[in-house]
């Protein structure tokens, strides 16, 4: 079972996951909830994640080269050392991009900067 | 116990069941060779390792042996002993050449949203072993990993 919960304080969406993101209705939720966010930046909390399988870590490339083609930005926050161990097993830490602190403070970033 | 598997304990540590070639049946059968493999204490971070590779076994016996075909059957055999717990999936398929398969581009990553199983499976198991042409993997976990 996967729950995601959304929240969005534009150009930012953050994606807070609980469960598990393997092949199935899980990564299938994981990939219709964030393919119909219109925010420009995605982070992915993986906080609540306990489990993840070659599908969901195919998602996750997924997501990050669409984020790529679009200009956008994909970020995960906050795996746990199961899930990161699984990213280095297949090499991913190299080309996703991790920041536990990453969320809403990027668009607090911009709202000053437009400010400024 | 999942409609789509017949399940036969025949001794306290060997748990033998059959699943169909269905991606639906696939859960309920890794949640019951969880449940069987955690109610005889292995470690939860083993189990983890193991659920992962057990799930990529059994997708892959699905989708390359089976075709997503249900009327296929695939067979399991779990074993857990004082050392380590050993998973046989048998898939009806003609196997592959498993000498062959690669998991990453020529610069080391895979930007394909598949191609990661037997990746997974060769760094969360002790051993990986094909035989039958590939048609019949083993699956094996040490429950008491020698220090590094």
């Amino acid at each position: 079972m996967l729950r995601v919960e959304i929240r969005s304080m534009p150009p930012v969406a953050k994606l807070y996951c609980s469960g598990r993101i393997v092949l199935g209705v899980e990564a299938e939720t994981l990939r219709c909830m964030a393919g119909s966010r219109p925010e420009r930046r995605m982070v992915v909390d993986l906080q609540q994640v306990y489990a993840i399988d070659a599908a969901g870590l195919g998602l996750l490339v997924e997501l990050h080269c669409r984020a790529v083609e679009n200009d956008g930005e994909f970020t995960l926050a906050n795996a746990s050392p199961c899930v990161r161990r699984l990213m280095a097993l297949t090499n991913l830490e190299s080309v996703l991009q991790f920041d536990d602190s990453a969320g809403f403070e990027l668009a607090c970033s911009d709202e000053r900067a437009m400010t400024a | 116990m999942p409609d789509a598997a017949r399940t036969l304990e025949s001794r306290a540590s060997v748990l033998d069941l059959t699943l169909t070639g269905d991606l639906a049946a696939v859960a309920p059968v890794r949640d019951r060779i969880m449940g069987f493999i955690e109610e005889r204490g292995v470690a939860d971070e083993q189990a983890i390792d193991i659920m992962v590779a057990l799930q990529e076994a059994l997708v892959n016996a699905v989708l390359h042996g089976c075709k997503n075909d249900p009327s296929q059957v695939i067979r399991c055999s779990v074993e857990v002993d004082s050392d380590a717990v050993t998973i046989v999936i048998r898939d009806p398929g003609e196997g592959f050449e498993s000498a062959a398969v690669t998991d990453s581009s020529d610069d080391g990553v895979n930007l394909t949203n598949h191609g990661r199983g037997i990746f997974l499976m060769r760094g969360l198991m002790d051993e990986v072993g094909y035989s039958h042409g590939g048609s019949e993997i083993t699956l094996k976990k040490q429950r008491h990993p020698q220090a590094a």
